[in-house]
């Protein structure tokens, strides 16, 4: 595998998972979670900490970074979402309160990085997690492991929404919070759930993605504009489209980068966020529902010229 | 209804009468004691944090060491020292720097980077700020009669060392991979005139890369594409060379660039940003590689130094506070403290005055207690001279220094000999 592929490979899985913590969150609790982008700090320095102080390759530690980035969901969520959404707040106020979160929470990790730099006489400004991981047929494992996990996460969300009672009750509270609340359903649960749920995703996504690029205090800051355009690209109203849109950017960001500096030369290097977004743009244009409004199942039914519109009538008959 | 309108007026006017009083210039104490406050604008995050830490170190020390003289010598006045992070942006160092100018402080030690240097200079020369970097080399900041002072000498110099150092290496076609902002580009202009003056070819692709980058997979692909055109043309593999004008980003550069098994075999030639990097050490794969291509910096060479010098004091306790060797930049950032505090203690908390009598004022510290050796400063505020020695890493992966480059012969003096 080339490397733009497996480093492409491995950070587009990582920007799936926050792009889809954005999604899960904006469709739960109409909240745009800025500190998505500290939380995916949290994940990074989690599995960090544990590779330099314990040892052991980083993917023993993504358990642990779900849990971190669940409490800062948590955490999140008592102390500003739940007493906003109690009083009926605007989307904006919602979107702001988290930015502020998001800066607590920077305050905190610059504060955690001069700890391990003081204490440990480590360096945690700068790190290459990619040095931590293994070979598997020739190349980084984590090329192969990581968008087998995002898939994995991706299908354990889909059983726990469709085939759970909490689930369906979450998906009921989603659709219609007034309705589910008449019908007894605990909305205050359902959202403290997004917000695990939202909160893992995000720290679990930024470990991924400093797999493939440097990881620095502010490494969730610089990299929040495509975490949103993955979101946005997914059409905002379908979790899998959130993860399938920041898949997509994740990608493209890699690949569209080599692709055409190759082509063109070095000076598209400096066009490297634009790639995606442009992508992103495009889709929006011929889509505006984005990913999640395309009619797939059509798409594909044109492109078999028919036949499998066909089957399926024969099925039916 | 009034009584109430009028005490908060009584509180609001206590309250403003409070900030107003909050300035550099309150007292800290009883007996007329004056605090003066200088803030460090250091890059404590970003691709210059290894440095920026070490300057906000020793600026501690500094400011520890002035206020311990002060007291000894029974002044009236205490030095106050704040630190903020810059965040290596130019950007975030302006909105540092107007935010502590709100509250009154008209001293600066930094920023590092020219990038943000550059950016400070018309707020700092439009109000009469003093801003003294220990590190920006940019030859466009060589402005004369401007706000910003520097304390190392600007890459007109560094520029003919990096050249003599692919010379040296045997390099007849050089590629250039640089940080596209003020520093790099301003280095990459002054190696490049250096290396037509010497008879190297300089190729004509040209992998200027967003100083933002983190992650080189593109760039390192480029890199090898460019080797193999120039190979295709006829040139052998160890005449051609890469001379990586960058920070700690060259690190992920250097991971990248040593999954290529042919740019192993290609000169490496690097700069003062790269020079003595922690980063580049506490990362295997990049030191060993950077080891095996005998990657050669350029640093300031650190002035005769004498007996009186801060010098030991200064790397002493870098190495006992965080536990490594300090960059050559640090030293200059100890003589800032020292040489704004005098300069305050002569004349005042007085930004025009200082700037008057800096230059003289440094000359004097300097030469000798500077941790820095002598400093003197030419007609743009930057320092005049300095000779630059290079720094590689050795078998143990550990930085050494195996010569030196004649700033005023322009040749290089070897103490071990390399290529």
């Amino acid at each position: 595998m080339p490397p733009w592929m497996s480093s492409g490979l491995i950070y587009a899985s990582g920007l799936a998972l926050t792009a889809g913590s954005i999604t899960l969150l904006y469709i739960a609790t109409r909240t745009f979670n800025f500190a998505v982008a500290s939380m995916a700090t949290i994940g990074f320095y989690t599995v960090y900490t544990g590779v330099a102080l314990y040892g052991g390759l980083p993917y023993q530690y993504f358990p642990l970074a779900l849990l971190v980035g669940a409490i800062t969901g948590v955490i999140c969520y008592y102390g500003l979402n739940r007493p906003l959404l109690r009083r009926q707040a605007a989307e904006i106020t919602l979107m702001m309160s988290t930015l502020g979160y998001d800066l607590v929470l920077l305050s905190l990790i610059q504060m955690y990085a001069d700890f391990l730099t003081n204490t440990y006489k480590l360096f945690p400004r700068r790190v290459t997690m990619s040095l931590y991981d293994f070979e598997l047929f020739g190349d980084r494992a984590a090329a192969f492991i990581l968008p087998v996990i995002a898939i994995g996460i991706l299908m354990i969300l889909h059983i726990f929404l469709t085939k759970t009672k909490f689930g369906v009750a979450m998906r009921a509270t989603i659709e219609n919070p007034v309705l589910a609340g008449a019908s007894g359903i605990n909305s205050d649960r359902v959202y403290l759930v997004s917000w695990i749920i939202s909160g893992g995703m995000a720290a679990l996504g930024g470990a991924f993605m400093a797999m493939a690029m440097t990881g620095t205090p502010v490494m969730g800051m610089y990299t929040i504009p495509l975490m949103f355009a993955g979101a946005i690209l997914g059409g905002l109203g379908s979790i899998y489209g959130g993860i399938l849109g920041g898949f997509v950017i994740g990608l493209t960001e890699y690949a569209g980068v080599f692709l055409l500096s190759q082509k063109f030369g070095a000076w598209v290097l400096g066009y490297r966020m634009g790639i995606p977004l442009f992508i992103m743009a495009a889709t929006l244009l011929i889509f505006p529902r984005g990913l999640s409004g395309i009619p797939l199942f059509k798409i594909l039914k044109s492109l078999a010229g028919g036949s499998l519109g066909g089957e399926k009538r024969g099925v039916s008959a | 209804m009034k009584r109430k309108l009028f005490i908060f007026m009584l509180v609001g006017l206590l309250l403003v009468a409070m900030t107003v009083g909050c300035g550099p210039k309150a007292p800290a104490g009883g007996g007329g004691m004056q605090t003066y406050t200088i803030v460090g604008i250091f890059p404590l995050t970003g691709v210059l944090s290894t440095f920026g830490e070490n300057s906000a170190e020793v600026a501690r020390l500094a400011a520890a060491d002035v206020n311990a003289w002060l007291e000894a010598e029974g002044k009236n006045w205490r030095l106050k020292l704040e630190i903020d992070d810059t965040a290596t942006e130019g950007p975030v160092g302006l909105s540092k720097m107007q935010s502590w100018f709100g509250k009154g402080v008209k001293f600066f030690a930094g920023p590092m980077a020219s990038g943000v240097a550059m950016e400070c200079l018309a707020f700092a020369n439009a109000n009469q700020i003093l801003y003294i970097s220990p590190s920006s080399t940019s030859p466009a900041l060589a402005i004369a009669d401007d706000w910003l002072f520097r304390f190392c000498t600007t890459d007109e110099v560094q520029g003919p060392a990096l050249a003599a150092a692919a010379k040296a290496a045997g390099v007849e076609h050089l590629i250039f991979a640089w940080r596209g902002d003020t520093w790099g580009d301003g280095l990459q202009g002054a190696a490049a005139k250096s290396l037509a003056e010497l008879g190297i070819a300089v190729d004509s692709n040209l992998l200027r890369y967003d100083p933002l980058q983190e992650a080189f997979t593109s760039e390192a692909a480029l890199l090898d594409g460019y080797v193999s055109a120039a190979v295709a043309k006829g040139i052998p593999l160890n005449k051609i060379g890469v001379n990586v004008i960058g920070f700690e980003e060259v690190v992920p550069f250097m991971v990248e660039a040593a999954k290529y098994p042919q740019l192993r075999n290609i000169a490496w030639i690097g700069s003062d940003g790269t020079a003595f990097s922690e980063a580049l050490l506490q990362t295997r794969v990049a030191a060993e590689f950077a080891r095996d291509v005998k990657f050669i910096n350029a640093m300031n060479k650190p002035a005769e130094l004498t007996e009186k010098s801060n010098f030991d004091r200064v790397r002493n306790h870098i190495q006992e506070k965080l536990g490594r060797e300090t960059d050559a930049y640090s030293y200059n950032t100890y003589d800032i403290i020292w040489a704004l505090a005098m300069s305050i203690d002569r004349v005042g908390y007085d930004s025009v005055k200082v700037k008057e009598i800096l230059p003289e004022v440094t000359k004097e510290w300097s030469a000798v207690y500077g941790a820095s050796g002598y400093i003197e400063l030419n007609e743009y505020g930057d320092r005049a001279f300095a000779d630059y020695n290079y720094v590689m890493l050795d078998d143990n992966l550990e930085w050494f220094i195996p010569g030196y480059f004649d700033g005023l012969t322009k040749q290089i003096h070897w103490e071990t000999r390399v290529f």
